[in-house]
């Protein structure tokens, strides 16, 4: 009577230090078949179910709401149920990992090996994250007085954006605009530009442009530019469901009917909460598309991994809108900003007369 | 489902967008559209669709989600789903 399997929260999301748990599928006890659901979690992009590896008994190691740090254990899978119901002495009750040397969240193996840091004297916690490597500081900023009240708790939703967004905030941004003439007077921002096909020629463009302009399709980290080898565009999505940023891949050369096929496809995915992690990973430029939304500017936010991103703001009287390319200063200057914008401004023109 | 779509699918097509829009379906009629009528965006567009598939069983091309643009379009589109399916 022994432990068969541990199921560990993958790393799904290089964002995602810790994973929800959005259901416990099984209870303590109870008989699992391999490759059945064991919990279903809530990563900051997607939702995922977690299976069992291996037929059993399972023993939770995590509750249905609990904050989970990637690559903790979260249940066990023993060969008895007897096993597995069985109350763990102290020390088998630390997490895999847990002897001399704990077990590292992936953020903090990085540390670790960055700094050459010596995880001993931690070995107590069982789990290291990256918090536990940094030195509080020696004299800390006061704390603001706090507001009356607990304030009202954010959704889930809100707070998985908020985490995927706080990943990209590490650059210097600047920005260029200009202004592109629509191909037609007319409800041109109908359906955010889909029904006139201004949104997907203008998804295509992108496409072929970042190719010629690597410095947008990278990103900027330890004092070195990385640029990605292929494109993969991306589409933000944000309709009351969280915000996501659906892959399309690289659209180059596509025909604008596919191009809007595909981003049709995220849309009706999205909606019915059936993205999968392959509908968001990877994304390495973004769009965020608000021609619809009626508004003539607005600042979007740079994404993870990635060195730029461009806004598509609603039609002017005159039939013309607004796009915003915002860019980590770090990785190109502005007149290289304004060059890549303006070569799309024209591209997109061309294709309207 | 010979009736004509007035009759037949248009107040059950209303009656879908009206629930969407959180709107009494008796101040909805067949010239309603996106952009035109209040709440009736992009997004709400989208949403009608997938509810019109589901009350329907039935499902809208891409190409036809954004061309079908006012509630009569969209009834006129699901009478020819349904009965496209129903002669299969």
């Amino acid at each position: 009577m022994s432990l068969r399997d541990v199921i560990l929260i993958p790393k799904e999301f290089p964002q995602d230090e810790t994973v929800r748990v959005a259901a416990a599928c099984v209870a303590d006890g109870d008989a699992v078949a391999a490759g059945q659901t064991v919990l279903e979690l809530e990563f900051s992009k997607a939702a995922l179910e977690l299976p069992s590896p291996s037929a059993g008994f399972v023993r939770l190691l995590c509750a249905e709401g609990d904050d989970v740090p990637v690559g903790a254990a979260a249940a066990e899978i023993h060969d008895s149920r007897e096993s597995a119901l069985a109350r763990p002495a102290p020390a088998a009750a630390a997490r895999p990992g847990s002897g001399a040397q704990p077990f590292l969240s992936a953020k903090a193996e990085e540390l670790v090996l960055r700094r050459g840091l010596d995880t001993g004297p931690l070995a107590h916690l069982g789990l290291v994250r990256s918090a536990d490597l940094v030195p509080a500081p020696a004299d800390p900023i006061p704390a603001a007085p706090a507001p009356a009240g607990d304030g009202e708790p954010l959704p889930r939703a809100k707070l998985a954006e908020i985490a995927a967004l706080a990943a990209g905030q590490n650059a210097l941004a600047s920005g260029v605009e200009a202004l592109v003439r629509l191909p037609g007077p007319a409800d041109q921002a109908a359906l955010g530009g889909l029904r006139s096909l201004f949104t997907p020629r203008l998804l295509t463009l992108l496409c072929g442009l970042l190719k010629r302009f690597p410095a947008l399709n990278g990103f900027y980290a330890d004092g070195a530019a990385h640029f990605h080898p292929a494109v993969n565009l991306g589409y933000a999505l944000d309709m009351d469901l969280g915000l996501r940023v659906a892959a399309l891949g690289d659209l180059d050369g596509a025909s604008p009917e596919a191009a809007r096929d595909a981003v049709m496809d995220k849309i009706r995915r999205y909606m019915r909460g059936r993205l999968a992690p392959a509908d968001l990973q990877g994304v390495t430029f973004t769009v965020s598309d608000l021609s619809g939304e009626g508004v003539d500017s607005f600042i979007p936010l740079i994404g993870a991994d990635q060195s730029a991103i461009l806004g598509v703001c609603s039609p002017d009287e005159s039939g013309r809108a607004r796009l915003v390319l915002r860019f980590d200063h770090r990785m190109l200057e502005g007149r290289a900003a304004a060059r890549f914008l303006n070569a799309l401004k024209t591209a997109l023109e061309a294709q309207s007369t | 489902m010979n009736g004509p779509t007035d009759n037949v699918f248009l107040p059950r097509v209303l009656a879908v967008i009206a629930r969407e829009l959180k709107r009494d379906p008796a101040g909805l009629g067949p010239d309603d559209a996106p952009g035109r009528t209040p709440g009736w965006d992009s997004q709400q567009h989208m949403r009608i669709v997938l509810a019109l598939e589901d009350s329907f069983g039935v499902e809208f091309s891409n190409e036809m989600i954004v061309q079908l643009l006012s509630a009569r379009a969209l009834a006129d589109h699901v009478r020819e789903l349904t009965e496209s399916a129903a002669a299969r």
